[in-house]
């Protein structure tokens, strides 16, 4: 593990070799990820968001020995994390909530002004909670591609369709939101 | 700093839209919107709970990779032997029972007859490859057709699965056999346990594998028996006429030592054809009427 880089797909085939301990450094690399985006598609519940990837982890590690050489890991474990999240907001009605411990966190590190920053939390809510209108998969493209970074088709294994779907949700999603964005305003 | 960084991810969200849309316009359309999306809250991760899943991920796969490792040194955990034993319950049951009859009453005519003039006349010599024939020959019963879905659905692939059926059938008569002709020497002293195993083992595995070989390319579990059952009436017919006839003394004797080598190579390469032959397809079993 000390010749970087190494990728996550090698690390995985590691842990499946019995190298246990390279789990630390998937752990590294995703945790703070996954926990963005299991709490962006949770409309900003953040324990729940941590529930959810330390679930996520637990099942991928579970898993581990079916995971394929060399499908990309990355999408393997949202695909987990996806599902998880689909279970639970199809079966409990979530609402964007923001802390008030992490909007005081957030207003405090950064330099900026407060009142910089109250407009833009403001911004960032009223997207959240836009987005949370669009359909379920539309949305789960949208923040895979634009928050996560996953391609096209690591999307497209995420939500187990053609990679012209992907691109079609995509699309539509933007469309969809900019115009939910321009009639807010 | 903050302008290039705000710069590169403008950039990089810019090409992505390019890779999605393919219209320069539309990308540019569309970049206060994904602006949005990528900008949206990122909550603060906390280290503490971080650092402890990674303990109990790690814990926990130790944990398994050291009970697949004691699990692996088992030999019973290996999985030829899971195999064969997995055959077990697909095997027709009455393969057994008979088998185990029709080697004991070989055992005890031996015992009654007492006959011990030359290992190769003794009941028990002349019944136990045939034993063993009749039961691999009927190692594909009628009811054990649906066996070959549930093979379809496993790992191992026809031919092993059909060779590991051959073993467990195989093993189970030589395992038997060589019980009996422990307990005959025990009971008759002139009878001794190894030369009485040497003399018939070869022509077991002869008479198993033509059955075998003939029942799978014929599909018909009764063609293996026939043939198998005709080498085997030759035999008996060499050792019991008289002599000077011609056609009995231009048979092999495959009880005799110079034949075993013989009969050996031939089960060998009748099994390999049987193997070959049933999954060459990847068939089913034959389904007997």
């Amino acid at each position: 593990m000390d010749n970087a880089p190494v990728t996550d797909e090698q690390i995985a085939l590691s842990v499946q070799q019995g190298n246990s301990e390279a789990l630390a450094h998937l752990v590294e690399r995703h945790y703070g990820s996954l926990v963005g985006y299991l709490y962006r598609m949770l409309n900003g519940n953040r324990l729940l968001a941590e529930d959810l990837a330390q679930e996520t982890f637990l099942r991928a590690l579970r898993a581990i020995d079916r995971y394929h050489y060399p499908r990309s890991f990355k999408a393997w474990l949202y695909a987990i994390a996806t599902n998880l999240a689909r279970s639970h907001y199809d079966r409990a009605e979530t609402r964007y909530v923001m802390a008030g411990d992490e909007t005081l966190e957030r207003l405090t590190d950064d330099g900026e002004g407060i009142e910089d920053n109250l407009i833009q939390q403001a911004d960032q809510n009223r997207v959240a909670g836009l987005l949370a209108e669009l359909p379920d998969q539309q949305r789960e493209a949208l923040i895979l591609r634009y928050a996560q970074g996953l391609s096209i088709a690591e999307i497209a294994s995420v939500q187990n369709v053609p990679a012209g779907t992907v691109k079609s949700r995509v699309w539509l999603g933007l469309a969809r939101l900019k115009t939910l964005m321009d009639s807010a305003r | 700093m903050t302008r290039k960084r705000d710069d590169e991810e403008t950039n990089w969200l810019l090409d992505r839209l390019l890779e999605d849309t393919e219209h320069p316009h539309l990308a540019d359309h569309m970049l206060g919107t994904a602006k949005a999306i990528r900008d949206l809250p990122r909550p603060p991760i906390n280290p503490a709970k971080k650092a402890s899943l990674t303990m109990r991920l790690i814990q926990e796969r130790r944990a398994k990779v050291a009970q697949s490792r004691r699990r692996n040194l088992n030999p019973l955990n290996a999985w030829p032997v899971l195999l064969i034993l997995a055959q077990i319950r697909v095997v027709e049951r009455g393969i057994w029972a008979a088998s185990a009859l029709a080697l004991a009453v070989g055992a005890a005519l031996t015992v009654i007859l007492d006959r011990a003039a030359s290992l190769g006349t003794l009941p028990f010599a002349l019944l136990a490859p045939l034993v063993a024939a009749f039961g691999i020959a009927f190692l594909y019963a009628p009811d054990s057709d649906s066996a070959s879905e549930i093979e379809r659905g496993t790992a191992a692939s026809f031919r092993l699965i059909w060779l590991a059926r051959l073993a467990l059938v195989f093993g189970f008569d030589l395992i038997l056999g060589v019980a009996a002709s422990f307990a005959l020497s025990l009971i008759s002293p002139q009878i001794a346990a190894w030369p009485l195993v040497a003399t018939w083992l070869a022509p077991m595995a002869l008479l198993s594998a033509l059955a075998f070989a003939i029942s799978v390319w014929r599909g018909d579990s009764l063609a293996g028996v026939f043939v198998s059952l005709m080498v085997w009436v030759g035999q008996v017919a060499r050792l019991t006429i008289p002599k000077g006839l011609a056609l009995t003394s231009a048979l092999p004797d495959w009880l005799a030592v110079e034949t075993r080598l013989w009969a050996v190579g031939i089960a060998l390469a009748l099994i390999v054809f049987g193997v070959w032959f049933v999954g060459r397809d990847n068939a089913p079993a034959p389904v007997m009427d």
